[in-house]
């Protein structure tokens, strides 16, 4: 087959799912709330497109792993196949409903633009680098992974937080551990300097006074909270929520955006502990975490799927989170 | 060279993590577990003009990927792979080859006690040079031993330390008696991205004959499914052929019809022990050890496995 002619060919096929993951990533819903939404047929019929996504990855990249290369005919009906699978991936997202939840939406078309991304790179390896690269084998491997993983992908709203909770209880888990070493070393070796190689040296910008030490008590008192906030979270969604009512399924939406606002507030809050410390800068990263965790405190009480039993560690975190946060102040105004 | 304060060095810190996402499309998420400094130098200087490594607080790296995330929202992918003791491995070039240089980094390191073991260690049956009054670090161990001449003899190869296992004090105490060194550390790949994609590190060895295995699955699958619906297709076409030579093989036998290749099945069937004697004779040559017998061996293999593949026996019966 004339060499150009296949480019030409891989070059439409990149163009047309470029154009699929930019409706993907910006298009909204088709499917009108209020039609029955049949779960287990959905999830099973999008786990085939997977597959048959992942199927045809892998003809279209053995086809180009060793000369000779496809005829022009050949090459049309892979591409056309790529094509159709695609088109039949990005209307079955579109069916999903957003009564399901938006969390879950989000998650399923990170799934949908991840297979669909590693085709076009498939696609373009083939297209710029000829056969047989590296590269054409990565980005197949990236599509079956894609489509490999489905299973464990959320189907419904409920996973689907349960995962942002995860994420979020590991970064925070990760930033009181990180915190909780420095102190325990002193603040010494802050493996800043590790950016360029360098040794760091001990000098009085390098450790806390002993006013700071105090101060870091009750600030590690309300890391402690914002962990033990996110694992009693995820552990009353993963026992009493359930995606049968369209208002539980909001609710845990709000609940994902404000558990969104809690990780980067705790990283901010970790960060501004080394040394030297910056009172107004630690003050005002400690008030966004304690009014963050006043804020999903206060929502999670009022969820449906909130029983009775769960408004004891409620009021528990809800005090924890005032006197660490009475503390800090106590701290700072005697510092300042 | 004055040295900066700390806050101004903190602001350049983000300064340059955000210049480096700007500049590097790829990069590696890394374990540093047990990687000391000195080793981190080698490897920087091993990366030179091909990678920059990034260590630092997590936190701040987290800190400088989300104040990043405007301009590349990919980025997100990063934030959860971002724990524990990581650092990321800036490139821009081939993924494979930095990962090479990484790999061949590794440095050997002593079991020591409570670390997990990255490999399975085992002691080879050996004279040691320990005198007697070591004895008990082994009977502790249940290693079988003896004394040959004033030194302990390890008599059978020990299987110590399974991968993934914690390494106990008496392991740890006993191979460095022995100076016996088994682990290697470096720096360990967890997640590789590359312009917006994260995906597992065994993604960069796949090979053409994954292509190929993974293709043959689809092709079998074609093919169970043509022949169970009895429509035919390239794929099911040589199974077909399989099973209709069988069928005639079978008529050939039950009746006194013959055929050319049904003569050998027949004649087997006729007198198995002629066969049963033939056997042992060919069998015999072979274990004398000739290379010339070997050769025959290999030679007479490989049209029994070229008539598997073609007809594929067995497949669909």
């Amino acid at each position: 087959m004339a060499e150009n002619s296949y480019i030409e060919l891989l070059h439409n096929l990149t163009t047309n799912l470029a154009i699929a993951v930019d409706q993907v990533k910006g298009g909204e819903t088709k499917e009108k709330d209020g039609i029955e939404f049949h779960a287990d047929d959905y999830w099973n019929r999008l786990g085939l497109v997977f597959k048959a996504i992942a199927h045809e990855a892998t003809k279209l990249s053995l086809t180009f792993s060793s000369p000779p290369l496809p005829t022009a005919q050949e090459c049309e009906s892979l591409v056309t196949g790529v094509e159709k699978t695609t088109l039949a991936l990005v209307s079955l997202y579109y069916r999903l409903p957003k009564s399901q939840g938006l969390r879950l939406r989000k998650s399923t078309q990170n799934a949908v633009v991840n297979v669909i991304q590693g085709i076009i790179d498939l696609a373009k390896a083939v297209e710029h680098n000829g056969c047989g690269s590296s590269e054409q084998l990565q980005s197949t491997g990236n599509v079956w992974n894609g489509a490999d993983i489905f299973p464990q992908i959320p189907k419904d709203n409920r996973e689907a937080v349960l995962k942002l909770i995860c994420e979020a209880q590991g970064m925070a888990t990760d930033a009181l551990q990180e915190i909780q070493e420095a102190v325990d070393s002193g603040g010494i070796g802050d493996d800043l300097d590790e950016l360029l190689g360098e040794d760091v040296g001990s000098d009085n910008e390098n450790t806390w006074s002993d006013r700071d030490k105090t101060l870091l008590g009750p600030c590690l008192g309300l890391l402690k909270a914002s962990k033990s906030l996110l694992k009693k979270t995820k552990d009353t969604v993963k026992k009493n929520a359930c995606c049968n009512s369209e208002k539980i399924v909001t609710q845990l939406d709000d609940l994902a955006d404000n558990i969104d606002r809690l990780s980067p507030a705790i990283d901010e809050f970790a960060s501004s502990l080394y040394p030297p410390l910056h009172y107004q800068t630690l003050n005002e990263n400690g008030k966004a975490v304690y009014q963050i965790h006043g804020t999903i405190l206060d929502f999670i009480r009022k969820c449906e799927f909130v029983t009775e039993n769960d408004q004891q560690w409620i009021d528990f975190l809800h005090k924890a989170n005032q006197h660490n946060w009475d503390n800090i102040n106590t701290h700072l105004n005697e510092v300042s | 060279m004055v040295k900066e304060d700390r806050s101004t060095w903190k602001s350049n810190y983000f300064l340059k993590i955000a210049q480096l996402l700007d500049e590097y499309p790829k990069c590696f998420i890394v374990n540093a577990d047990n990687v000391g400094s000195k080793q981190m130098q080698l490897i920087r200087a091993a990366l030179r003009g091909k990678g920059v490594v990034l260590m630092g607080k997590n936190t701040m790296m987290r800190k400088a990927i989300r104040a990043h995330l405007e301009k590349n929202p990919d980025l997100e992918r990063l934030l959860p792979c971002i724990k524990q003791n990581v650092g990321i491995v800036f490139l821009k070039g081939d993924l494979i080859e930095v990962r090479d240089i990484l790999l061949a980094n590794k440095v050997k390191a002593p079991a020591k006690a409570g670390a997990v073991a990255p490999c399975e260690v085992k002691i080879p049956a050996q004279a040691t040079q320990l005198g007697p009054e070591k004895t008990s670090f082994f009977q502790a161990l249940q290693i079988p031993t003896k004394i040959t001449r004033g030194t302990i003899e390890i008599l059978n190869e020990v299987n110590l330390i399974k991968e993934g296992d914690k390494v106990g004090l008496s392991e740890s105490t006993l191979l460095n008696m022995l100076h016996i060194s088994p682990f290697y550390y470096g720096l360990l790949i967890q997640n590789v991205y590359d312009n917006g994609t994260i995906f597992e590190p065994a993604i960069l060895d796949i090979k053409d004959e994954d292509l190929r295995e993974r293709f043959m699955l689809g092709v079998r699958n074609i093919a169970a499914l043509s022949l169970v619906i009895g429509y035919p297709t390239v794929a099911s076409a040589p199974h077909s052929m399989a099973n209709g030579f069988k069928r005639f093989l079978a008529i050939a036998v039950g009746t006194d019809y013959t055929f050319k290749q049904a003569e050998k099945t027949k004649e087997y069937l006729a007198d198995p022990s002629k066969f049963a004697a033939a056997a042992p004779a060919a069998a015999a040559p072979a274990a004398g050890g000739g290379k010339a017998a070997a050769k025959k061996e290999e030679k007479k293999a490989e049209p029994e496995s070229e008539s598997d593949d073609d007809m594929g026996f067995g497949l669909f019966d």
